[in-house]
């Protein structure tokens, strides 16, 4: 218990810590800025005129479904031009799917207001991949600084047990990325709120949405600890920091950049399940939709990209293993090699 | 008494792709009893600091047993460390904590009262300076508050690597006294050092080590006097006939400016007598005995001899002894 006090100490009196939390800070600002300067409370005018313009559009759309269907089953009249508008949809795309009165809102013709209920889940996505970083980041200098500096070695001269030790570490890091992220998330939820208050709008908040904003919540909060642990792990396997975030950064601009670009020359079907973004996309917003063009890619003639998803449960899966790998070598590493 | 800290037949490799085995430790041996302050001494890369980060369970050894205060290391580090204070090397420490802060999270981490930071920077002389970032902290002044963080367990066994780096003259004279003080109070100190007067004024016994094995052990008295008198320092009104006289006798002489060293004699009578029978009469007869430095230098074989540079690794390996040859075609 002393230790993981000493650690949660230390873990905030860091400077890299302290600055890191200011840069995540920094950056949902800007973000909060952004999402402030983007969004209008439409006048009563405004609304009106938004819906006389929807309901002009439905009324077309109405008009155009009929025509659809005429043209197809040959009602029209003979003379009448032929019109390929109505004969080359997709195949299982009839015409009541290509002209829907029913998908045209009020909403998408007045300028965009921020809604809390509908939008705060993308956003608390931005929160937890900056948590995420940060976690990781300061995850990787908690231990690889201690290494470099030679504060591990005396760390062990007072605390002999070294996989307590390591383990005690990562506790503390962990209950500082998550006491960090309670803070800054509760900031930042209440910012948006107050955005959605004075430009934007909160109606629709039930219960059911607030539970579901709290599952988003837990999500982002396990895939940053994860992270957290991660960055760490490697970094006690590189014995410091910079190994952690060239692997990281390296991942980044190597597998998820470069990969994409050798995937899409080879045309290789489903690319985005060989990427960790995928799976934590996939978790955050409990399942994730992909398109796999790669079969319409030389086709000729109207194409339907095939739609594949990733689950929860399998991102779930994938990020476990990474985490019990990773850490599990970190512990084993760190109580087996000589201490430098 | 009884040892405070027993090191035998200790053995460590470093393996490297490009260097292959490197034989660090080859059956070390090492023994250092209660209330003491013992002087551990070797050339760079002898095996000094290897020895002990063994000892303190930073590094695994091949082969030897440990044991510190009885209790078998690395086994019983859990429950010998709080009475154990080490620094090993130069210490580095977060450059943006207060000096006072990096005592009191080792403190937190330790279960140490935070009263007792405070009474640790006041015995390193770092009192007025505790709440300074220790980026601020010259060598010296960081070497004091690694010293500060090895005191702060109160420990039965003090174990200092070079705890003089970068200390200034005052300095040097005050982690003497503060030696000698810990040492009168029943703390055992193990000091590893290349200042050899100073260990050589304020160690009791020492333990030399060259190219991992031990070269000499036991009481500074008796390490100096295993190596025996250098020679003679003679004082006489004509030392030019006296020399010529010596060396027909066939002594050594080395004229100085006033008086004569003379070597290579077994007995000082044999001087007295040479001389006297051509009525030269001799005012001073001082046997000249070794210091530390010289006996370091022979025994690890790195007396700097002129026109040569001296590699590191070149430097006395002393035979085994029986106990480790029969260990090792035991092995074998």
């Amino acid at each position: 218990m002393n230790l993981l006090r000493a650690e949660w100490r230390r873990f905030f009196a860091r400077r890299f810590t302290q600055t890191l939390l200011l840069v995540v800070l920094v950056l949902l600002a800007l973000v909060g800025a952004g999402v402030a300067a983007g969004t209008h409370r439409a006048s009563p005018a405004a609304v009106a005129q938004a819906e006389q313009e929807a309901a002009q559009v439905r009324q077309h759309l109405r008009t155009e479904r009929q025509a659809c269907e005429d043209a197809q089953s040959g009602r029209t009249a003979p003379d009448a031009p032929a019109n390929d508008r109505y004969t080359h949809f997709p195949p299982g795309v009839t015409c009541a799917d290509a002209f829907d009165p029913s998908q045209v809102t009020t909403k998408q013709y007045l300028p965009h207001s921020f809604s809390f209920a509908e939008e705060t889940a993308s956003l608390v996505e931005v929160f937890a991949a900056l948590l995420g970083l940060f976690g990781f980041a300061a995850g990787a200098s908690f231990v690889g600084a201690e290494f470099a500096t030679g504060g591990m070695t005396t760390l062990l001269l007072w605390r002999p047990r070294r996989v307590r030790v390591l383990l005690t570490k990562l506790a503390a890091l962990l209950l500082g990325v998550t006491a960090s992220g309670v803070v800054v998330g509760a900031a930042w939820l209440g910012a948006l709120w107050e955005i959605a208050a004075t430009r934007g709008r909160t109606d629709g908040v039930t219960p059911g949405v607030l539970r579901s904003l709290g599952l988003v919540e837990a999500r982002a909060f396990a895939f940053a600890l994860a992270a957290a642990a991660i960055g760490f792990a490697v970094a006690t396997l590189g014995r410091n920091t910079v190994t952690a975030l060239a692997i990281g950064i390296g991942y980044i601009v190597v597998v998820e950049l470069g990969g994409r670009m050798v995937f899409d020359v080879t045309n290789t079907p489903k690319p985005e399940r060989w990427f960790l973004s995928s799976y934590a996309l996939a978790w955050l917003e409990k399942s994730r939709q992909f398109f796999d063009v790669s079969a319409c890619r030389y086709a000729s003639g109207a194409c339907s990209p095939t739609r594949w998803s990733i689950t929860m449960g399998p991102a779930a899966a994938i990020g476990a293993v990474l985490l019990v790998v990773t850490v599990g070598g970190a512990l084993v590493a760190f109580r087996r090699r000589d201490v430098a | 008494m009884a040892p405070v800290l027993e090191i035998e037949g200790l053995r460590k490799s470093f393996r490297s792709r490009r260097f292959g085995v490197r034989q660090a430790l080859d059956g070390f041996d090492m023994l250092v009893e209660q209330g003491q302050v013992h002087g551990f001494l070797g050339p760079n890369g002898s095996g000094k600091t290897t020895t002990l980060r063994t000892l303190l369970g930073l590094v695994r050894a091949n082969a030897g047993r440990m044991a510190i205060l009885g209790r078998p290391v690395p086994d019983a580090l859990p429950v010998v460390a709080a009475q154990v204070g080490a620094i090993v090397e130069s210490p580095q420490f977060f450059p943006n904590f207060t000096g006072r802060n990096t005592l009191r999270l080792l403190a937190t981490a330790g279960g140490v009262p935070a009263g007792r930071v405070d009474e640790v920077l006041e015995t390193v002389g770092l009192r007025d300076r505790g709440d300074d970032r220790v980026r601020t902290y010259s060598l010296g002044m960081k070497q004091r508050l690694a010293v500060a963080s090895a005191l702060l367990k109160e420990p039965r066994l003090l174990i200092l690597d070079e705890p003089a780096n970068g200390l200034d003259p005052a300095g040097i004279r005050e982690m003497r006294d503060l030696m000698r003080g810990l040492a009168e109070s029943g703390v055992t100190v193990v000091l590893s050092s290349h200042i050899l007067g100073e260990v050589q004024h304020i160690c009791d016994s020492v333990t030399i080590i060259s190219r991992g094995r031990r070269v000499a052990s036991g009481s500074v008295a008796d390490v100096l006097s295993s190596r025996g008198s250098v020679g003679y320092r003679v004082r006489v009104a004509d030392r030019e006939r006296a020399s010529t006289l010596l060396r027909d006798a066939r002594m050594t002489v080395v004229t100085e400016q006033d008086h004569l060293i003379v070597r290579d004699v077994a007995e000082p009578t044999l001087i007295t007598r040479t001389l006297a029978a051509h009525e030269l009469w001799v005012g001073e007869l001082t046997p000249i005995t070794p210091d530390l430095e010289s006996v370091f230098l022979d025994l690890t074989g790195t007396t700097p001899e002129p026109g040569r540079n001296r590699q590191v690794d070149d430097s006395a390996a002393p035979a085994l002894s029986l106990a480790a040859v029969a260990n090792d075609q035991e092995k074998a």
